[in-house]
């Protein structure tokens, strides 16, 4: 029985090792088959490209072909590439020829941000470089600034380690800008060669004054750590453009903060810094610690002592103007104290009127009147109209003195329209007040050019006898010499009633006549005098040319309609100034020759 | 049946295992893509030749070897070498590596594999990375650190940003930009919410500019007035100006420089000097071609700009442009503008003054003079200027204002010796000698009182150089020296007029009664006129002290003279409340209200 059930299954076990072999036989061969045909499924694209670059590196490369490499490589610029595949690109790309690789350079410049973009334009600028580097700089043209340089210095880096003196040449026949990169880049890169190696190519090539640069770059990271003091002293004395080398100032000054603290803002303050960052360097030493860099400030000299505190304040009071003012108020009682407090009061109105008024009562009664100058002036830039009126309602404001800042509107207001700021003078104020007058006499002065007969009027009509400390009429007239319209101005003499005020006006008409080659006419001003007073009027004009003009001054006096004003005019000069400090022997000898025996 | 059914499982199992043991083999055997790729004709690629032997070798090896990736040639292919070496690897590994290449001596393609890694170890931990650029040759921090702001960027900007916050300039701002100009992850609110937060949003402003400006900068109009209205800093807006002209030039040369000088006199000729920088740029490659291309301008463009051009011929050539402008047409026409280019020109000459002394007009040879030793003396020996100074006068020069402006900055490096000399060489009895010794006192005053107050002492009553060392020190704020001092004071006619200036520092710095102190040594007639200009400071500076104190003063004459001090004061300036102008009224007889 046993038997009979053996045998059967003898049987049976080496037909299930037959069936296993051949199963697992063909089993393997479908496998291995069926995985090479997914593979070669999954990798048709790239069988495909690989077929266009065999085509293409015959030298017929066609549109097609780019537009395939396009589409085949649209991958590369996918926003999920990761770093695994970077490896797979950097075996791609070189597969490509050179105007495949110029196109997708060109495509790469248009791609949308990714992470790993930059990675890829990178691999396709090195390979240009590698193909034709002249090719390579000029595909750069298509990427905006900030990547081209990046990618410039990429060029240059590469470039200068094959062929050192092609790449200086390329990078001389850049724009300047550009210049500056690849220089940097070949100065970088190239730190095996000497200084002399570098100076023997630039006497060959022009690139002196960016070799120059970079080695006194070299030396001032020499001195940074050591001698932070010694390398900015070589900073401020060296040829080079200070606009350079603003970088370099600002890593010597942070690190010499590190030696010297708050004690460098004097000498920064001293120092003859071109470029116009000195600001920058100081902002970022009381940058370190403002309240400490105040404390420092108000015990410097008091002759720099007020200026460096405006400066201080300045940049303060813009980012974080509460803080600015809470520190200036603790500081100990002094004058300097009440100057910054001045300023950022003042600042902060600049900055925040609305808020300023808002908190008026808070800033100290001493300083109001600056906030609400300040304020008044910010809105009179909008309407200077409602300004007026907005300002009104702080009169009762103890130290707010709105007259002040009522004068600011009309200032400013004058500045634009002259026209409607007297208007509201002439309607609004009081006739004869002290403040009337002092806002007619800023305008006036504005308005005189529009209208010099009605400007004039209002000087003669508005002033009285008891207003003598404002002068309505010589301002007017005073507006008419700054512009010139001399004619004008001396037809209004007569209306001057007061003779000082007429002489003093006549001689700055007179100066100008003769300043603008017109001396004739200085003497019809002089029949407007009494004759006792024409030698003052002419030794006023002669005093105004002793300093530049020293010429004409010897032509007016020989032009002179009569010896006695000669005489008197050369002798008041002789009694009066060192001649040899604006006369030569000769013309001293021509001035005396004038003086009676 | 049973047993057919069983073969065919067998069969069907055997064919299943056979396939998935098959597909293994083969995928061992046959790499996904790199199958293909090896299989590469090389001659498919002739503009592209292969690595050498060697290079190929390690390529293919994936070689664990830093230096022999280094000294792999082709760019590109080191590159695949490197990423072989970090393929997997994790920060640590990078890190290592990367501190391997920075520590390697020089080779040639050292540079651009420490490059590789650190965009590599940025991108896995970016706050290692940020260490090693410092640790890298200082030359090269600022190219190291633009990889690392923009690889950081990208992966986690604001996490770039908190770090960069807080690093040293010019690091900081240079790190700042380039996050902002390369993450694309972040809306524009939401950077504006996190440069607020890290105290960065002035860079945020700047750079905004910047890109606004680099987008129309081929419009050079556009871009100054982009610039000129520009919110910012007025070194950022010149800069803004600079790099708008520098590029102009570039794109254009200077050919057509009238044109281009039109278009910067009618966009910013109300710029208070805003034109300054971009004049200058214009004419720093050639000014005397700029200048002559002026020369036929309208006569406004030529007053505005002719200082800035001649500045930069200065540089160049001093002689002729001096030559130039001293022509008798030349001045006839500029001649109030003649002093605007004789500072540039006198202080590019100042050490070889007297050699070109002869080239100065005769009008303008004593400005020239003071400020050839104005600049002199700021950086010259004194005896080198005191020499100047002694030709000029043998020449028959004045040089009296010259010399006080020598003393007053020799005084700030040697007082005791500026002091000295000015009172051994200078007339007391003018003004400037005067001037010129008191200066010099103050500052020794400062450094040295009692010496300063001592040598004061020595020089006649009526030069009161003590009066000058005592307001020094009150000025600078050193009120108890100032207190101590004060009893050596030489009285005269005006003492009360001149203790006014002293009281108004004493009490601004709240020292009354020290203040009222000092009447004591003042007779009777004095103390009206001093406490009478006490009023107005006090009243000003300590309002709260004066209404609490000024009905506790001793004496009625006191109280009256100060309380009109004080009412005076208030007629210029309203400061006082009705309550107040009434309460300090009541100490004022009617008669003389």
């Amino acid at each position: 029985m046993d038997s009979t059930i053996t045998q059967p299954n003898r049987t049976q076990k080496s037909s299930v090792y037959l069936i296993l072999m051949v199963g697992i036989t063909i089993g393997l061969a479908v496998g291995v088959t069926g995985y090479l045909v997914v593979n070669w499924l999954f990798n048709s694209d790239g069988a495909g490209f690989n077929q266009t670059v065999s085509d293409n590196s015959n030298g017929n490369a066609n549109t097609s072909s780019v537009e395939s490499a396009k589409i085949e490589f649209d991958w590369i610029f996918s926003d999920e590439l990761r770093q695994s595949e970077l490896l797979e690109v950097a075996e791609l790309l070189p597969t490509l020829d050179l105007p495949q690789l110029l196109d997708l350079t060109a495509t790469s410049s248009t791609q949308p941000w990714t992470p790993r973009l930059y990675t890829i334009q990178e691999m396709l600028v090195e390979l240009l470089v590698q193909s034709s580097p002249l090719e390579a700089v000029a595909s750069l043209k298509q990427y905006p600034e900030h990547r081209r340089r990046g990618l410039l210095q990429l060029v240059f880096t590469h470039w200068s380690k094959s062929k050192f003196e092609e790449a200086i040449a390329a990078a001389n026949d850049l724009p300047r800008s550009q210049k500056r990169v690849a220089m940097r880049a070949i100065f970088e890169e190239r730190s095996d060669l000497s200084s002399e190696d570098f100076s023997l190519t630039a006497n060959k090539f022009d690139f002196k004054s960016e070799l120059d640069a970079w080695e006194q770059k070299i030396a001032i990271y020499g001195l940074l750590d050591q001698d932070p003091s010694s390398a900015f002293d070589r900073l401020l004395n060296d040829e080079i453009d200070d606009s350079l080398q603003r970088d370099l100032y600002q890593q010597v000054v942070e690190k010499w903060f590190e030696y010297d603290g708050m004690n460098i803002l004097t000498i920064l303050d001293d120092a003859p810094i071109m470029g116009g960052f000195s600001g920058d360097l100081f902002d970022l030493v009381v940058g370190q610690d403002r309240v400490a860099a105040l404390e420092f400030i108000q015990n410097v000299d008091e002759s720099r002592r007020i200026g460096l505190g405006y400066q201080l304040l300045d940049s303060w009071s813009r980012s974080n103007t509460e803080e600015a003012l809470q520190a200036v108020l603790d500081l100990p009682k002094s004058t300097f104290r009440n100057s910054m407090l001045s300023s950022v009061v003042r600042d902060w109105a600049e900055e925040a009127p609305h808020a300023v008024l808002d908190r008026l009562l808070e800033i100290p009664r001493l300083y109001r009147a600056d906030a609400v100058s300040a304020v008044a002036n910010q809105f009179a830039l909008e309407n200077p109209k409602n300004a007026l009126e907005q300002i009104e309602v702080f009169r009762s404001v103890p130290g707010s003195f709105v007259d002040r800042a009522v004068q600011t509107i009309l200032r400013s207001w004058s500045d634009d329209a002259p026209d409607l700021a007297l208007d509201w003078i002439q309607s609004n104020m009081k006739e004869g007040s002290r403040d009337r007058i002092e806002a007619l006499f800023f305008i006036l002065y504005q308005y005189a050019p529009l209208d010099p007969e009605r400007a004039m009027t209002i000087a003669v009509e508005e002033i009285h006898p008891e207003d003598s400390w404002y002068d309505l009429g010589r301002q007017v007239i005073n507006a008419l010499v700054v512009e010139k319209r001399f004619d004008t101005a001396i037809e209004f003499l007569d209306q001057i009633q007061d003779d000082d005020t007429l002489l003093s006006i006549a001689v700055r008409i007179g100066g100008e006549l003769v300043e603008a080659n017109r001396m004739d006419d200085s003497f019809l001003v002089a029949d407007l005098l009494t004759e006792e007073r024409r030698i003052e009027y002419f030794y006023g004009i002669v005093s105004r040319l002793l300093r530049n003009r020293t010429s004409d001054l010897l032509d007016l006096i020989e032009k002179l309609p009569s010896t006695e004003l000669q005489t008197g005019v050369a002798e008041r000069l002789v009694k009066n100034w060192t001649l040899e400090d604006y006369f030569n022997v000769e013309q001293i000898r021509t001035l005396k020759s004038y003086m009676s025996e | 049946m049973k047993q057919r059914q069983n073969r065919l499982v067998l069969m069907l199992a055997s064919l299943t295992g056979g396939a998935g043991l098959g597909a293994l083999i083969a995928f061992f055997i046959f790499p996904m893509k790199n199958a293909d790729l090896i299989d590469l004709p090389q001659q498919e690629v002739p503009s592209f030749p292969r690595a050498h032997h060697d290079e190929q070798e390690i390529l293919a090896a994936g070689s664990s070897n830093l230096e022999d990736v280094i000294d792999i040639e082709k760019p590109m292919e080191r590159r695949r070498a490197l990423y072989q070496l970090i393929a997997n690897k994790n920060g640590e590994h990078v890190e290592a590596l990367l501190r391997q290449a920075l520590s390697l001596e020089y080779s040639k393609n050292l540079y651009s594999v420490q490059r590789i890694l650190l965009a590599e170890l940025t991108v896995i931990d970016p706050e290692k990375s940020l260490g090693l650029v410092w640790e890298s040759t200082r030359t090269k921090w600022g190219t190291l650190l633009n990889i690392v702001a923009i690889h950081w960027s990208s992966n986690a900007p604001e996490e770039a940003l908190r770090t960069f916050s807080s690093l040293d300039e010019p690091w900081k701002s240079q790190a700042i930009e380039t996050v902002f100009q390369h993450q694309g992850s972040l809306s524009d609110v939401e950077i504006a919410e996190i440069a607020e937060s890290f105290d960065i949003t002035d860079h945020l402003i700047k750079w905004k500019y910047d890109t606004q400006i680099e987008a129309v900068i081929e419009e050079p109009r556009n871009a100054f007035n982009l610039a000129l209205m520009a919110d910012t800093t007025s070194s950022h807006r010149t800069r803004m100006l600079t790099h708008i002209t520098s590029r102009w030039l570039e794109r254009e040369g200077t050919e057509n420089i009238p044109s281009m000088l039109s278009l910067v006199y009618d966009v910013l000729k109300d710029a208070r000097f805003l034109w300054a920088s971009v004049v200058s740029e214009i004419a720093a490659s050639d000014p005397e071609f700029v200048w002559q291309q002026l020369s036929s301008m309208p006569i406004e463009v030529q007053k505005l700009f002719a200082s800035d051009v001649f500045r930069q011929w200065v540089d160049h050539d001093p002689i002729t442009a001096i030559q130039t402008v001293t022509t008798k047409e030349y001045l006839d026409d500029n001649e109030s503008d003649f002093f605007s280019l004789l500072i540039p020109w006198v202080r590019a000459v100042a050490d070889r003054f007297l050699e070109n002394f002869e080239l100065v007009p005769t009008d303008w040879k004593h400005s020239a003079i003071r400020l050839a030793v104005e600049r002199l003396s700021e950086d010259s020996p004194p005896g080198q200027v005191i020499q100047l100074l002694t030709q000029l006068k043998s020449m028959g020069y004045d040089a009296t204002e010259a010399t006080e402006s020598f003393v007053k900055h020799w005084s700030h490096e040697d007082a005791l010796a500026a002091f000295e000399w000015a009172l051994k060489n200078l007339d007391q009895k003018s003004f400037s000698g005067r001037s010129s010794a008191e200066f010099a006192l103050g500052r020794l005053a400062l450094l040295n009182p009692e010496k300063a107050m001592e040598l004061a002492l020595e020089q006649p009553k009526d030069m009161r150089l003590e009066w000058g060392v005592v307001m020094t020190l009150l000025r600078q704020g050193q009120f108890d020296k100032t207190l101590s001092l004060l009893p050596n004071l030489r009285g005269s006619s005006d003492s009360a007029l001149s203790y006014t200036g002293i009281n108004h520092l004493l009490i601004q710095a709240g020292r009354i009664d020290e203040v009222l102190a000092l009447a004591d040594q003042l007779n009777e007639s004095e103390r009206h006129t001093f406490y009478r200009s006490m009023g107005r400071p006090w009243v000003r500076f300590e309002l709260e002290s004066l209404l609490e104190r000024l009905p506790k003063l001793p004496t009625a004459e006191m109280r009256k003279s100060i309380a009109r001090g004080a009412l005076r004061a208030q007629e210029t300036y309203p400061y006082l409340t009705e309550e107040e102008l009434e309460f300090v009224s009541s100490f004022v007889p009617d008669e003389t209200n």
